[in-house]
């Protein structure tokens, strides 16, 4: 597993979205190139764990898995 | 709809209820069959199907159709109540209620079908059976907190960002209930293992939320997730919490 911070923009959007579990929010992460990992933690809204390293700069969307 | 004997009715003093106000029983009725119903209270049997909810009907009009049968009642069984509805999650039971009846009536179904029948009525009771078991707090209908109830949040984080910088809580943000922690939570991974987190990093850092009453929540129990046990009791503030209701953190021993 590879621990990834992500940018300040999407910190933002997700201390705005509803948890999934205290402390973490499951999401699905949209890449630039169309790849989309999904159900992927994030941690206190700015850390996630990804099998497959990316660039932070790479991530398009970011959306809640309900 | 059949009247219960004085006896009958005495002997439910010492039952308890399924739900408020009723019974729930399988009875053998003297025309010979056995019925899943209801006792309405504690005095009048309704066959399952016999929903009073769906019904018109005032106390008078039960007393009176009731009164009209000669069916009697030879002996009935209570069912008991089911344990996960004894333990402060009311809401939860009732929201769940669909499924206990999907749940029961497949597999009052499954004893008269027989073959693959059978085997489907009984594997969709099963279905059923887990979605009423579902007690996690998104699950449960918003409820709300009571005078001076107060409510703790781990997190491996001290800059936990679901506390806003006014000391307040972002909306849809979880914690459990001060008696969970008090009780369970001596360490940073004592609240991994009971509110079931993904992280590696114990939940050391303690905050303390200590909302106004009538604060919108929703209560349930952490489910088995991320290889650990759950079974904690688990909030979330639908609507966040304003500020100056959060303190800390403290910290507490990783392990």
């Amino acid at each position: 597993m590879t621990t990834i911070r992500l940018p300040a923009i999407w910190i933002d959007r997700l201390v705005h979205l509803p948890e999934s579990g205290m402390g973490y929010q499951r999401v699905n992460i949209r890449l630039q190139r169309g790849k989309v990992l999904k159900n992927v933690m994030v941690f206190n809204a700015e850390e996630c764990q990804v099998l497959e390293p990316f660039e932070p700069s790479e991530i398009e969307d970011v959306e809640l898995v309900r | 709809m059949i009247r219960l004997t004085p006896a009958q009715i005495a002997s439910l003093d010492t039952e308890p209820e399924y739900r408020m106000g009723y019974h729930k029983v399988h009875a053998k009725l003297s025309a010979g069959r056995s019925e899943f119903g209801y006792i309405l209270n504690q005095t009048i049997f309704l066959q399952e199907r016999e929903n009073p909810w769906q019904m018109n009907y005032g106390w008078e009009d039960f007393c009176g159709e009731a009164g009209k049968t000669t069916i009697s009642i030879d002996f009935f069984r209570v069912i008991p109540r089911e344990p996960e509805t004894l333990h402060g999650v009311r809401y939860i039971a009732v929201s769940k209620e669909k499924w206990h009846v999907f749940a029961e009536r497949s597999a009052n179904a499954a004893l008269n079908a027989c073959g693959p029948t059978r085997e489907k009525l009984l594997a969709n009771s099963e279905v059923f059976a887990k979605a009423a078991k579902s007690a996690e707090a998104k699950d449960a209908p918003i409820t709300v907190t009571s005078e001076g109830e107060v409510f703790k949040r781990f997190s491996p984080y001290p800059n936990d960002r679901r506390v806003t910088a006014g000391r307040g809580l972002v909306a849809g943000t979880f914690a459990t209930t001060r008696e969970d922690a008090d009780a369970h939570i001596k360490t940073g991974v004592d609240a991994v293992v009971r509110y079931a987190l993904p992280e590696d990093k114990p939940a050391s850092n303690v905050f303390t939320i200590r909302p106004a009453a009538d604060t919108d929540l929703q209560r349930g129990t952490v489910a088995p997730a991320n290889n650990q046990p759950g079974g904690g009791v688990e909030v979330i503030f639908v609507i966040g919490l304003p500020d100056g209701t959060v303190t800390g953190p403290i910290t507490i021993p990783d392990k």
